[in-house]
This record gives C-alpha cells, structure tokens and sequence, in this order.
C-alpha cells in the first residue's frame, strides 16, 4: 500500500491508494506516523521502538516514491506471559509530490524515533518580496 | 502483508480483559499506551514496554510489595514553526502502569534499561519461584 501525500495544486491530502508494492516486505508491521507540512517542508516522525541507528533504510526514487524499512533488534524469549506487541520489522510506502527535493532529505534516529525532513525545492518555496517604498 | 503492529487490533475490549489480569490498579478508560510484553524465563521475569522517543529521565520505574509500577508522560512531537498536522496516529499523554508479578522477585536485584525507545525491566525470580526439575521415576 502506498500512501500519497500531494500539496501541489492546492491539494493537502494524504490518500491510501491500493498499489501492491510489497513484494520484497515480506511480513512487516506499519509504524505509527505523525506527519506535519510546513510551507517549506514535510516532516515525519515515525515511532520505531526496538531498532538502533544504522538498522533504518530510507529510500527515494527519481518519482519520489518514499520508502521506510527498518530491523527491529529485540529478541524475545520463548515463554510469553502478556503480549501487547508484535516484534518485527517496519516498512511504510508514501508518495510524495514532486515538488520536494529528495536530494536534501535528512533524518534522525533517536530513542526508537524517526525524524524524517524533506524540504521543497527551491524554486516552489513561498518567497517574500520586499515592497520598495 | 502489512499488518497492525497490536495483535489485538480494534479489539479493545479483548486487551482490556488480558490487561485486567495483570493490571490491579488501572481504573478504566481503554488501554491503547504504551504497549507492555511480559515473558517468562527460567531464572526472571522479563518485561518489555514500547516508549519510542521518550528518554530515560521521562520514565519511573518503581517496585513495592509485589508490585511493578512504570509512569512517565509521552508529549507530542514540539515542531518549531507553522505545521499543519496532516497525519496523527501517534500516542502521546500521561500514563501509569500497575502489575502485580505472579512470581516472587529478588526486589534488590531488578533492572531497567532503556534503549532504542524500548524499556526493558528484568526481575530475577527469588530460588524458589525458579523453575525447577522433578526427576520422576517411572516404573
């Protein structure tokens, strides 16, 4: 499933489209996301408890296809006495507009926590003109 | 296949019931925050509780006559600027935890580590709550 998230021509919105783009997922777990745009950004935070740095791939394509995978590193014993949740890993699949530059994406991983910004692209950011008096 | 990290889903109530066992003092409300495993080796209890992005100093983890509390309070992510939330399914707010181990623990031996955004408690069992083996002759 991937999710679409468009702001250009006016449009705010975040669509689940059915596209299957699970094929190499496997059994995955989909991360609670909070996700917040800016006039100059996206950014999205994605809970990921139980993976250390360097176990997440962020992945964007030349169609700004955003791919989140990431290894949960928790083992668990044998003999569960109360389970609220499953260990595995996570993969989340968005669409993004085209007008964020991929290129300049940056991201953080603290504590269990995603920190993913991809900014707009210079040239559709908003840009303040001075008035000349 | 993508599934919903919760075993239990939607089923609130079913997780209520399961929590009702090993929760003594929750008074209502559902149940959704974090999220607890509890297992069971042979020489501890092992307790795992999902807090990503909360620190260490945001949690407390107390034990007093038999029973296991964690609290803390998980705030929603601070932006600095003008957002528009366009997506929420984060769980954030204030939240205690109460349980009643099944298994007497050697309360001056019990752990807690926080790593990757997961709490992990270990509670050594005392000798005789250890599983032990029974050789049973068979004639």
């Amino acid at each position: 499933m991937t999710e679409q998230i468009l702001s250009d021509m006016g449009k705010r919105e975040v669509a689940h489209t059915g596209a299957e783009q699970l094929v190499d997922a496997g059994t995955a777990f989909s991360p609670d996301m909070d996700i917040f745009m800016s006039e100059n950004e996206l950014l999205f935070i994605a809970d990921l408890p139980g993976v250390a740095k360097g176990d997440v791939s962020i992945e964007i394509d030349e169609n700004n296809a955003l791919l989140i995978k990431a290894q949960n590193s928790l083992k668990e014993p044998e003999k569960v006495i109360l389970r609220q949740f499953n260990l595995g890993n996570y993969y989340r699949a968005f669409q993004i507009g085209q007008e964020y530059d991929k290129d300049k994406a940056k991201a953080v991983l603290e504590n269990g926590q995603l920190e993913l910004r991809i900014p707009k692209r210079e040239a559709v950011k908003p840009k303040r003109i001075s008035i000349n008096a | 296949m993508l599934m919903n990290r919760s075993p239990w889903g939607e089923l609130h109530k079913m997780r209520n019931e399961v929590d009702r066992l090993f929760n003594n003092s929750f008074q209502g409300g559902k149940i959704s925050f974090p999220f607890v495993n509890l297992y069971d080796t042979d020489i501890e209890m092992l307790m795992q509780i999902e807090l990503p992005g909360m620190s260490k100093d945001d949690i407390t983890v107390t034990y007093v006559d038999g029973d296991l509390k964690v609290a803390g309070n998980r705030k929603p992510f601070s932006v600095d600027g003008q957002y528009e939330l366009i997506r929420n399914e984060r769980s954030t707010g204030a939240f205690e935890r109460s349980y009643k181990l099944p298994v007497t623990v050697l309360n001056d031996r019990i752990t807690a580590d926080f790593a990757n955004g997961v709490l992990t408690i270990k509670l050594p069992k005392a000798e005789e709550a250890k599983t032990k083996k029974i050789d049973v002759k068979v004639n």
